[in-house]
């Protein structure tokens, strides 16, 4: 079986939403069969972690074969230190996210259920796929259910916000796949090998001419909207506020990774001399999305834009360490990656069970619910201290190393980055204030505290949240290889352009 | 390893209250909480002795972040420096939370509160134990968070809840600075332990390396000590972001007592004194040191000698004793700081705790203007808040508070810094001044308020005790360790610490040392005589008049110098103004502007397309062969 995981893992809920389909009649028992689903497959993802050789730096799990062998075209994949947690990540949130589905979701459950499957099961191939055609068709496949997440499922203004999403992201697309094109053409004709090969690809060096920074800035605007970084974020925040809470975890916990992973999985190894070059124009963007987010996120009125915002500054650090090009930079980039997710997926989950008590989500219309709900009161706080990045939980360890690697590389832009600790104080305690504290607001009667379904799919984010600020190194040990190897790569092509 | 206990005890209490606290432990909380403090204290009793002994411990727990290069272990130091901490937080933690059963009796949150004294307590001791900046910083940051949970822990009212977020941002705002500082010693050592940071060749290495930043080149040495030195800022409440601290008094009074007065606050010094190879080596920061601490004192003092909420009194009090152990640490006088820490610690808890016994008998009211003469309801409290007055005005010789300041004021003297030290010689009149008002209109004079001195009693026993257990120390920290004068036990001790095995290389003569105490002593007497005239014989007229003799200068100090007034104006306004149009003016008219636009031109594209879909099929076979004839070309061609 251990041969064939990624399969399995890219398959599975394929199936299992078929499977659902097919016989599945009445909602309630689709939402279980996917809850189910959705568990084995994070159960699955278990042997992977464990079996994975945390000294090996390449890829591992690897299955290949030819698809549409005319045109270089395989079925090719493999997991690697960078993409693993991803993975973890991907069936952990998909689970959680279901589950804190259950009540959320009362209209056309069916649907929402299988395409949450079929969501998950893209995800996870983005990840693994080392083949340039299967990358892109996983990509694009991505976009139709979560575009059917947010407009069928979604608020108010869902249809303007699953628009926008869809044409920004897909415009991001577009630019991808020139690049995509431009590479199998190139590495054809150097090498007389057609082939969609990513691995294969990458390791041919494009000369850092003009060719190669056209493909990198392709692959960048394809990316850098993913993430978002500044200025091409103003999809998130609506995307945001009018998304379902599965769609909110997963946009926040997942998709936006797919842009930083995409960096490191493309732009670094494929356009390294490229990527060296714009190494300061990314780093001013990152600082730039540090502070903007941050700011921004500090005016807001409801709490799921705020949330939404600080994700775009917190998404700066990762792309920040990333371009740092150094082993603490990077493994802080992808930990950060991590992080965001475990934390603003579970903030998103938690706003998520209060707008279902109160129909609410603007600020003003809360006030001290602490003494009301003390349980999620204290989780709330937990998260909301997590996301400042308060020592003993993860973001704080993210983020230190991104620091450590941008001073290293860049100590002024990671100076101006560092103040966004303030910053992030400043949002998430000002909105915990007015939320929390304070007289209680009456309008808001009957407000429940947590369940125990909510407290269960909280449980492994809490737990997680601290794991990774006090022994970090169980999810840093993976990357340690793989991230060293691309570091080395890089620097000794640093080193031959100077 | 014994030493581990120290944290595991209280990070037990807090693990058992916090998740069995609400349901099931409720009033019986203190029971968990006290025996994970007391087995704190106990072991750190005999972790003292054993430093005493020379036995000293510097070891890795297990390695925490790895990361290339980078290897940051989780690991303890305990030293001298370590030593006298562990004593005065689990010393003081201790009485706070024997205070508290009484105090907090009858609140709906009790099992609450006694969890986030045990986070507290946890946090303050990672602090001082930690063996490297990143433990320190943990640490720090920790108690940041207990001060908030603490601060606000009446969270219903609005002025907890706006207390408790200034706190944690205005820290915020010194930690932004110590990261940086942080991160410069990681570059410049390769590391963030002590032992590789403080090793002085290390340091002789970089002293006069430079660093460019922001197109500035500046003593490398001097830039991290700066930015470490701006945590301590914030932290231990100096000028310029002195401002949270006499809010942060909208906590529960033992709160003020241990995290606002006695240890948490005194971080900073601790951590200047820890990092005093960096310091002593930074010569332009130790200026800058000095000179922050001794306004800062100035500050202080010009603000309490104005003010009529009691737990304010105090908590200025606290700014201004802060400025005097920062400049103390600015001036090399690093022993003098922690000396003035340790006693500090004992009086300004024993005063907070009297304070708050005071409260509890005044009805929650803390106005001094409506006490009086209540030392004939409350003997202890009185004799116990008097015993404080006393230490820390410095008048009074042979207590506490005499021998750790007068060192300071003539180390200072002794390290040619005159002018701070001529300041900070008059503050301490002040001192001994507000110190006394606020003493003689809270328990001598007639009552002004005859409805609440009726009903006004003295506390518990489980109050009183530990204002008795806190005025021992108060009265005897200083003869027992800091006698012979600048050579006493803490002294011995802390020299290991200390580079140079001294106070900064300088001594004074003995007649100078004994001048200098006389006359600070004389000067704190004038103060206390001044006081009472002022409150005792003339309570009446002198103090209105002289309120309105000096007219602007009082206004100012009355209203603290005007410094929220002026950062709400200059900073926090303009900072949301410019956050909206971000948000408002940026995001949603620029860049979305443009976003539209691509969409007005995809639809009017459309709208001119639409009128080649005519729907006659020989127009369509028309624009094929056109197409196919051009693709063609194009070919050939290519």
């Amino acid at each position: 079986m251990m041969a064939n995981i990624l399969t399995i893992l890219i398959f599975f809920p394929v199936l299992a939403a078929f499977f659902l389909f097919l016989f599945f009649r009445s909602g309630k028992a689709t939402m279980w069969g996917a809850f189910i689903a959705s568990i084995i497959e994070l159960v699955l993802t278990m042997p992977l972690m464990t079996n994975f050789d945390k000294s090996n730096p390449g890829m591992q799990f690897v299955e290949k074969y030819d698809w549409i062998s005319s045109f270089g075209i395989q079925y090719y994949v493999g997991v690697d230190g960078i993409s693993i947690l991803m993975v973890f990540l991907t069936t952990l949130l998909t689970a959680i996210a279901i589950l804190g589905s259950f009540t959320y979701i009362q209209k056309r459950q069916r649907e929402f259920y299988i395409a949450m499957l079929i969501l998950e099961a893209a995800m996870v191939g983005v990840f693994v796929a080392l083949d340039f055609f299967l990358f892109y068709i996983l990509w694009e496949a991505m976009l139709i259910p979560m575009y059917l997440i947010i407009g069928v499922w979604g608020g108010a203004r869902r249809i303007y916000a699953a628009v926008k999403f869809f044409l920004y992201t897909l415009a991001g697309s577009v630019f991808m796949m020139l690049a995509i094109i431009a590479l199998y053409f190139k590495h054809g004709s150097i090498t007389g090998n057609y082939t969609f090969d990513i691995l294969a690809i990458s390791s041919q060096s494009y000369g850092g001419g003009l060719f190669e920074t056209l493909v990198f800035l392709a692959f960048f605007v394809g990316f850098a909207i993913k993430v978002p970084m500044f200025p091409v974020h103003t999809w998130l925040p609506d995307a945001h506020v009018e998304a379902p809470t599965a769609g909110s975890v997963i946009l926040a916990g997942v998709l936006l990774k797919m842009g930083t992973y995409g960096l490191l999985r493309f732009c670094l190894p494929i356009t390294p001399i490229a990527s060296i070059n714009f190494m300061p124009f990314v780093a001013i963007l990152s600082v730039i999305a540090i502070i903007y987010g941050a700011l921004v996120a500090m005016v807001q009125e409801d709490i799921k834009k705020l949330v939404a915002y600080s994700s775009v500054s917190h998404m700066g650090f990762v792309t920040l360490g990333i371009y740092a090009f150094n082993q603490s930079g990077i493994e802080g980039g992808i930990l950060q990656m991590f992080n965001h997710g475990i934390i603003t997926g579970a903030l998103f989950l938690l706003i998520g069970l209060l707008y279902e008590r109160t129909h609410t989500r603007m600020i003003a219309d809360y006030g001290g619910i602490a003494s009301k709900v003390p349980v999620y009161a204290t989780i709330f706080l937990i998260f909301t201290m997590g996301s400042i990045g308060l020592p003993s939980m993860g973001g704080f360890i993210g983020e230190f190393l991104v620091l450590v690697g941008s001073f290293k590389a860049f100590s002024n832009m990671a100076i101006i980055a560092a103040s966004g600790v303030i910053f992030a104080a400043v949002y998430m305690l000002w909105m915990y204030q007015r939320v929390f504290f304070q007289s209680y607001n009456t309008g808001l009667h009957n407000l429940t505290d947590m369940n125990v379904r909510e407290v269960i799919y909280i449980m492994p984010l809490i737990i997680l949240v601290f794991w990774t600020g006090i022994y970090p190194e169980t999810f840093t040990s993976y990357m340690h290889e793989s991230v060293k190897q691309l570091v080395e790569q890089i620097q000794s092509i640093k080193v031959a352009m100077n | 390893m014994i030493e581990l206990l120290i944290l595991l005890a209280p990070l037990a209490a807090l693990l058992i209250n916090g998740i069995f606290g609400r349901l099931y432990i409720k009033n019986n909380a203190h029971y968990i909480a006290i025996a994970g403090v007391l087995v704190s204290l106990l072991v750190s009793l005999i972790t003292f002795v054993r430093v005493m002994g020379g036995h000293t411990v510097d070891t890795v727990v297990y390695e925490w972040v790895l990361a290339g290069d980078i290897k940051i272990p989780f690991g303890i130091l305990v030293d001298q420096l370590t030593a006298y901490m562990l004593v005065v937080v689990t010393f003081v933690s201790t009485m706070v939370h024997i205070y508290s059963i009484g105090y907090m009796h009858d609140d709906p949150g009790y099992w609450r509160f006694f969890t986030y004294l045990s986070i507290f307590t946890f946090s303050m001791l990672v602090l001082v134990l930690g063996n490297n900046f990143l433990m320190l910083f943990v640490g720090w940051e920790l108690v940041g968070l207990s001060s908030y949970l603490l601060i606000g822990f009446w969270y219903e009212k609005k002025s907890a809840a706006d207390a408790n977020k200034k706190a944690f941002v205005v820290n915020r705002i010194g930690d932004f600075g110590f990261y940086v500082g942080l991160l410069l010693v990681l570059v410049t050592f390769r590391s963030l332990n002590y032992s590789d940071a403080f090793n002085h060749e290390a340091i002789v290495h970089v002293k006069e390396a430079t660093f460019k930043v922001f197109g500035a080149n500046l003593s490398l040495l001097d830039l991290m000590t700066f930015g470490l030195f701006c945590g301590a800022i914030g932290k231990s409440a100096q000028f310029p972001l002195h401002v949270w601290l006499p809010d942060a008094m909208e906590g529960p009074t033992p709160v003020s007592a241990l995290i606002h007065a006695a240890t948490m606050v005194t971080a900073g010094v601790y951590m200047v004194a820890r990092c005093n190879p960096l310091f002593a080596e930074a010569h332009i920061t130790s200026n800058i040191v000095v000179y922050i601490g001794m306004f800062t004192a100035l500050l202080g003092a010009t603000i309490g000698l104005t003010q009529f909420d009691l737990k304010r009194i105090l908590a200025y009090s606290t700014v201004s004793q802060l400025g005097y152990m920062i400049m103390a640490t600015g001036a090399g006088a690093y022993i003098a700081a922690i000396f003035h820490l340790f006693t500090h610690a004992f009086f300004k808890g024993l005063l907070f705790l009297g304070s708050g016994s005071v409260m509890h008998a005044m009805e929650n009211d803390l106005d001094v203007r409506k006490m009086g003469g209540l030392k004939a309801k409350m003997p202890i409290t009185r004799w116990t808040y008097l015993i404080g007055c006393m230490a820390i005005s410095g008048a009074v010789p042979l207590m506490s508070g005499w021998f750790s300041k007068d060192e300071i004021l003539a180390m200072t003297f002794a390290s040619g810094h005159y002018f701070p030290w001529f300041v900070t010689a008059v503050v301490g009149g002040m001192t001994a001044f507000y110190m006394f008002r606020s003493y003689f209109l809270v328990f001598e004079g007639t009552p002004r308020d005859k409805h609440k001195f009726d009903h006004a009693h003295e506390s518990p026993l489980t109050m009183t005790v530990p204002l008795i257990l806190l005025s021992i120390p108060a009265i005897f920290a200083g003869l027992v360790f800091g006698l012979p004068l600048e050579n006493g036990i803490i002294h011995k001790m802390l020299s290991h610490v200390v580079a140079g095995h001294g106070e900064g290389g300088h001594h004074l003569s003995h007649a100078t040392t004994y001048g200098l105490m006389a006359l600070s002593t004389v000067i704190g007497i004038i103060g206390i005589y001044i006081a009472y005239v002022f409150y005792v014989q003339k309570p009446d007229v002198l103090p209105a008049k002289t309120a309105k003799a000096a007219g602007p200068i009082y206004k100012l100090f009355y209203n603290k110098w005007y410094f929220d007034e002026i950062y709400q104006a200059f900073i926090i306004n303009p900072l949301v103004m410019i956050s909206k149009f971000l948000w408002k003016g940026f995001d949603a008219n620029v860049i979305d502007f443009i976003v539209n636009a691509f969409g007005w031109v995809a639809k009017f594209l459309g709208s001119v397309l639409r009128h080649l879909q005519t729907g006659r099929i020989q127009t369509y076979i028309f624009s094929m062969v056109v197409g196919v004839i051009l693709l063609l070309t194009i070919f050939y061609i290519g």
